[in-house]
């Protein structure tokens, strides 16, 4: 490619100079007429005019500039993301290039981060069919059943809970009290793209015979009436929820997202009970599938696997053995092996030891082993931070005539589930991650489905898309969760950021 | 001392009003242990339970009362207890025996619901028997990816789970070996001042950690099926006729001990010529004020001169034999045996004991050298006359030859045609001995769990180089130290000592995550035992086996970190 | 002061392994006394003081606080009667840092006495206008300086309505500029009907508003005097020595 070549000639145009210096070879001509990058640069784009978002400004014109040629397949147009790239170095030339062997680092940084850009863009633009997922949209994210023109109806049971998660996010962004603009632009791309994935092109079942088939009932409007509801509301709780928390003291804004969090556990075990009401109306979880499966694995072994977490790590402090040897027996159980092994157990051994009491599907027995796994992970960073509270806490709640049990709850678990939350986060984004094996199990998750399109009339032996996409969505979801970490870590103090430049 | 009464508490004695939260505990217990007890006492009836031999039987028509009495006595006991402990009336320690007590009573209908439920399956159920038999039966199919051994379709199932075993282990070594480098070099770079390639590692570390392994294994996998072109074009697709690389994977040219004596030759040379320098290099120690026996050196009473050279002795015996046993294990063709010697049979005790007298040896080694036995002087000692470094140089120049003779290289012969005839693609081979093999799924699994525990070690390593003070990279720069022997001798070593059990918790994750081999198709351990059990039952026998052996690999794997850790942070910082 | 003993021991001893921290103290403190307790570090004060309400467990010999027998037989709900009746202010405040300051000082009353929230906080706020910041009643703790946060420890000990206040070297972890605002809050205290024992270094303090010293050295109570007997003419030998050491 004529680019890598350029970029071969730059990097030597670069290195020349430093390697000349150092084995003090003076050539005049070449000292005179190898110019600086900086100054270079600075020839460039020393004219233009900087603002704050200027270099977020270029990149996203860079990246659309580098769609473009990668789509024109101009040989010229390879060179039109370099000029944005350019002013975006000449920006941050002071750092970038101030030694040689910097400058050479930025290129080749540079050259890795192009080719991988380009590469990207080629794959998800260019190469690939996106109709495949797209037109499975429903089967992905939902699974089987509740797409079926026969049990598809059963996916109003989706909304109400929808609705409120919703409504407690929002209300949750709302308790932070930064910018406005910084939620409502997410917030809004978001909606559009809510909007888009449920109202664009749903008519589309297949293609037979040059005819076009609905798509088995599935009535778009009142979807997008619902979804819109939804989306209104969660606006307001913001809204409102900013409102008030600008005149609240902390202490208050605290109290109101412990609420709020509480409330989500609660809703959470609420819409299992909505999916599955005892008796015989309702899905039973070995129906339900799609990557709303993988999302329910993951909350519930938090929800359910929280209390079981809480007492296990008290057990294990215990000084009566009746706690203290089934907590430790239990916990050292369940970390020896992988997760793989436990959902082994949940598959041949858990129902023969429970049949009797509790008939239980897969899916059922999968989170309850989720659960008890992610309680005694739980029960471990629990452990580790009820150490850390100082031992005169207790000595003080003792003085003041609390109970034991009182001690434990009020005093050394708030401070306990304080300076682990980052550490539970973490585990709870590893358990996300390890749902995606349920597929090997039989049940209907969005990788199992990622294993059906490919079967599909329409879509034969594309494999890579779907399995992208699912890949995206887990990642997403982590990497947010991971930010949310971060901030969570900010918010309490208990980070250490910097040291850049340490190295 | 009067006993003044007073009266600031509004509750002080029982009452019914008081009771009432306990009471609607009274009513959830015995709703939940109804339930356990009446499938207790369903297994207490004549005839059931083959194994118990009671003087009482429980009818089964009364099994339903007997489990209500008993609820409702249960609930009421623990309800009353509960709310009599509640009041105080007991002194702390009475009751914490008095916890005690309702716990135990609390837990027995469970208890005793799964320990006769347990044993009624074992009877009735053939996947509860705990019994390994047939681990000793013929596995009846055959693994493809085997090293070192070969299965047959005869082997008992135990080979099978050996070769699993060997299949984990490699994978997990090489995975934790590469990861780790792998890891510190993006967790430094991470950290780097410029902003292009800390941002580049920042985008590989938020890539491969929040992309479960499943997916990432999946696109290796796919990648590798991708790239690397199909069997058939494996003439192509070679360097010279020594190494060939198709989507089955790669094929080594095979390497073999052929004459195994001269290899041992070797070994006894180099370790024997180790402890004669040793010996002759040692400054000697006085013999006064050591006692006749010490715990930490039983050896003490051959005295300060022959204790170092008996203890270089045992480890030089120790590591021969490992490789020996090594040898025997992976039977290979050997011509020497220690028949003539000592008869033993099983390799297997042979490892594990030379293993136990190496590590003890080792042992022994560092307490001599802290004890100050091991001091060896700097000046040259002539031996025999002759300057000790040319006798290095000749042992070391003999030695080579020795193992250049005992090895054995083939090239890797494509079979194409038989009894002259073109073979189809599909039934290719290469001739057995001449070829080693490394099969693509190992090297996907490898690749994957490479990359996801290298950005989780990366994570790792730079939260540990961020704790350090700032104050020693300040300190570094003004002693004038470049950027790389800031990083290799002043932040490194120390970021080291706290990166540890981190560390070790994610090569355990490693270990543990080698259990997605069975989702590609390579042979670990897990993914044969989940066959057996598909194929044969006694899923109990054989997760107690899944279990115990992740808890070996996890217990090797923590204490040689805790040895590592033990080691690094002998100074107190 | 009333001439009832509300506190009294007999050959008390505590041990911890081998070492002996008290051994053997006899006292006999009436109600309303205000006593302050004095010694080098190591001699046993703080431990004294805790086995009375029984965050340190003694040996042997006998206490008897407020008519409750203090031993390993004593009832859960006479200890927390115990408990309720003694105010303990500590070295490093041990303020539970993840609730407001008035949540604070309200928790034991809702939770020990069984008060409604709003009783409970308007007992807390009246506290805190005692002890004189009322204005950080909403705050966290950590927001709070040394010598608020300490005032803050004490309303929380009084917020049960003690009848005897207990001291454990409040004003060590201070910075100079803030031991005054404590022992100001102190001082006041001591004018009202309450037992105090106070183990302190500030010495200004025993002589102000002490009623009795009560000397330690190794485990035994070497003096028991006025603050004009013991500052001016101590007894014994060992109270002379100490002296000499910090004045």
């Amino acid at each position: 490619m004529s680019f890598n070549f350029f970029l071969l000639i730059f990097i030597l145009f670069v290195l020349l100079p430093d390697l000349l210096n150092r084995y003090h070879i003076t050539v005049r001509a070449v000292q005179v007429s190898c110019p600086n990058i900086r100054e270079i640069l600075n020839l460039l784009y020393g004219k233009l005019p900087r603002y704050t978002y200027s270099a977020e400004l270029a990149f996203i014109i860079s990246l659309l500039l580098t769609y473009f040629a990668v789509k024109s397949e101009l040989s010229f147009a390879s060179y039109l993301p370099l000029v944005t790239f350019g002013y975006i170095a000449h920006l941050n030339s002071k750092e970038l290039f101030d030694t040689p062997s910097n400058s050479f680092i930025t290129i080749l940084s540079f050259f890795i981060l192009y080719s991988f850009f380009v590469k990207a863009l080629e794959f998800v633009f260019i190469e690939s069919n996106w109709d495949v997922v797209f037109k499975n949209r429903r089967f992905i994210f939902l699974g089987p059943y509740f797409i079926n023109p026969y049990t598809g109806d059963e996916i109003w049971r989706f909304w109400p809970p929808f609705y409120v998660f919703l409504v407690i996010f929002c209300a949750g962004y709302g308790t932070l009290s930064e910018s406005k603009v910084k939620f409502l632009l997410p917030y809004s791309i978001f909606c559009l793209a809510l909007i888009f994935l449920i109202g664009y092109d749903s008519d589309y079942y297949s293609y037979k015979n040059g005819m076009k088939i609905s798509n088995r009932n599935y009535e778009a409007t009142e979807s997008l009436f619902l979804l819109a509801g939804a989306l209104i509301l969660g606006l307001i709780s913001y809204l409102l929820m900013h409102q008030r928390c600008k005149i609240l003291e902390e202490f208050q804004v605290n109290y109101i997202q412990q609420v709020l969090i509480l409330s989500s556990f609660l809703s959470f075990i609420g819409m299992l009970f909505l999916l599955d009401p005892p008796g015989d109306e309702g899905v039973k979880p070995s129906y339900w599938g799609g990557f709303v499966l993988n999302l329910i694995f993951a909350f519930g072994s938090l929800v359910i696997g929280f209390g079981i977490g809480i007492a296990l790590a008290f057990g294990r402090r215990s000084s009566l053995p009746v706690f203290y040897v089934p907590s430790v027996a239990i916990i050292e159980l369940f970390r020896s092996g992988p997760l793989v092994a436990w959902l082994f157990f949940a598959q041949f051994l858990v129902p023969d030891l429970f049949n009797p009491v509790w008939e239980a599907d897969i899916a059922s027995r999968i989170i309850f082993v989720f659960a008890l796994f992610f309680g005694c992970y739980l029960a471990e960073i629990l452990r580790g931070g009820l150490q850390t509270v100082p031992h005169g806490q207790f000595e003080a709640a003792t003085a003041l005539g609390l109970s034991p049990t009182q001690i434990k709850l009020r005093i050394q678990l708030p401070q306990a589930i304080r300076t682990t939350l980052p550490a539970i986060v973490g585990q709870m984004i590893a358990m996300l991650k390890d749902t995606s094996l349920v597929y090997f199990f039989g049940v209907y998750d969005a990788f199992k489905a990622t294993k059906d399109i490919p079967s599909q009339r329409d879509f034969l032996a594309e494999y890579e898309e779907p399995l992208v996409f699912v890949a995206f969505l887990f990642w997403a979801v982590a990497y947010y969760l991971s930010r949310l970490t971060t901030k969570i870590e900010k918010n309490l103090g208990l980070d250490n950021e910097g040291g850049a430049g340490r190295t | 001392m009067e006993k003044q009464n007073i009266d600031k508490f509004k509750i002080s004695k029982y009452s019914l009003s008081d009771f009432l939260p306990y009471g609607s505990f009274i009513l959830l217990y015995f709703f939940i242990s109804n339930i356990f007890l009446d499938l207790t006492f369903l297994n207490l009836t004549p005839n059931r339970l083959e194994a118990l031999d009671l003087p009482f039987y429980v009818e089964s028509s009364s099994v339903n009362l007997v489990s209500d009495i008993f609820s409702a006595i249960i609930s009421i006991f623990l309800a009353i207890g509960m709310y009599m402990l509640q009041k105080g009336t007991l002194s702390p320690n009475r009751t914490d025996i008095g916890i005690q007590v309702l716990a135990t009573i609390a837990f027995l209908p469970v208890v005793s619901y799964f320990f006769l439920h347990v044993m009624w399956l074992r009877q009735t159920d053939s996947s509860w028997e705990f019994d390994f038999s047939l681990m000793d039966e013929a596995a009846g199919w055959q693994i493809s990816n085997e090293w070192p051994f070969e299965t047959k379709l005869q082997d008992p199932r135990w080979k099978f789970y050996q070769v699993g075993v060997i299949n984990s282990v490699r994978v997990v070594i090489f995975s934790i070996f590469f990861s780790t480098i792998l890891g510190v070099i993006v967790g430094v770079l991470r950290l780097s001042k410029n902003k292009l390639l800390s941002n580049l590692a920042k985008i590989y570390v938020d890539l491969f950690r929040n992309v479960p392994l499943v997916a990432q294994l999946f696109f290796v996998s796919v990648w590798f099926l991708t790239t690397l072109e199909p069997f058939r074009e494996v003439q192509n697709n070679n360097f010279l006729g020594w190494f060939y690389w198709s989507n089955r994977g790669f094929v080594f040219p095979h390497l073999e001990f052929s004459n195994t004596l001269f290899f041992f030759l070797a070994i006894i040379l180099i370790l024997g010529s180790r402890i004669y320098f040793r010996f002759t290099e040692r400054i000697p120690v006085s013999n006064q004020n050591s006692p006749a026996f010490s715990l930490k050196r039983p050896l003490i009473g051959l005295g300060s001169q022959k204790e170092p050279i008996v203890v270089d002795m045992l480890y030089s015996f120790s590591l021969i034999s490992i490789i020996y046993s090594v040898f025997k294990v992976v039977s290979w063709d050997y011509k020497f045996t220690l028949s003539g010697l000592i008869s033993w049979s099983d390799s297997y005790s042979i490892f594990v004991f030379s293993s136990l007298l190496l590590a003890l040896s080792m042992r022994y080694n560092r307490k001599l050298d802290e004890d100050g036995l091991n001091k060896f002087t700097d000046s040259q000692i002539l031996i025999f006359q002759v300057n000790p470094l040319h006798i290095r140089l000749v042992i070391f120049i003999l030695s080579t030859i020795l193992i250049y003779l005992s090895l054995s290289i083939e090239k890797p012969n494509l079979i194409t045609e038989e009894n002259g005839e073109e073979l189809s693609w599909g039934r290719w081979e290469f001739q057995e001995g001449t070829f080693e093999d490394v099969s693509s799924v190992f090297l996907v699994l490898m690749i994957g769990l490479t990359l996801y525990t290298s950005a989780q070690i990366s994570e790792v390593v730079r939260g540990s180089i961020q704790a350090l003070p700032v104050g020693q990279v300040e300190a570094s720069i003004s002693l004038g130290l470049s950027s790389y022997q800031r990083l290799t001798l002043v932040i490194l070593p120390q970021a080291l000592r706290s990166m540890i059990p981190s560390l070790t918790n994610q090569y355990l994750n490693c270990w543990k995550n080698s259990s997605l081999a069975i989702l590609i198709g390579f042979s670990d351990f897990y993914a044969i035992l989940t066959n057996v059990v598909n194929n044969a039952g006694h899923a109990v026998a054989i997760f107690a086996i899944i279990l115990l052996t992740y808890q070996a690999g996890s217990l090797v794997i923590s204490t040689i970190m805790n040895d590592i850790n033990q080691n690094v942070t002998k100074v107190k910082i | 002061m009333s001439e009832e003993s509300i506190i009294q021991t007999k050959d008390v001893t505590v041990s911890f392994g081998d070492f002996q921290a008290l051994k053997g103290i006899n006292v006999d403190i009436k109600q309303g006394e205000i006593i302050v307790v004095l010694g080098p570090s190591g001699s046993g004060k703080s431990t004294f003081i805790r086995t009375l309400n029984r965050l340190q467990p003694h040996d042997g010999g006998e206490i008897v606080v407020d008519g409750i027998q203090i031993n390993e037989d004593t009832t859960v709900s006479d200890l927390k009667q115990l408990r309720s009746d003694i105010g303990f202010v500590f070295q490093q405040f041990n303020l539970f840092p993840h609730i407001t300051v008035l949540e604070n000082i309200a928790l034991a009353p809702q939770k020990v006495r069984g008060m409604s929230k709003e009783e409970a906080e308007e007992v807390a706020m009246k506290l805190l206008e005692r002890v004189g910041i009322p204005e950080q009643k909403n705050k966290y703790p950590a927001a709070l300086s040394g010598g608020q946060q300490q005032r803050v420890a004490i309303a929380r000990a009084l917020a049960m309505d003690p009848k005897i206040m207990l001291f454990d070297e409040p004003t060590s972890a201070l910075d100079p500029e803030m031991i005054k605002e404590v022992l100001d809050v102190m001082i006041d205290l001591a004018k009202r009907d309450i037992t105090m024992i106070v183990v302190t270094h500030e010495m200004g303090f025993a002589k102000e508003v002490g009623d009795r010293i009560m000397f330690f050295d190794e485990g035994h109570l070497v003096e028991e005097s006025t603050p004009d007997v013991f500052f001016d003419n101590p007894k014994e030998d060992r109270s002379k020595l100490f002296l000499e050491q910090i004045l």
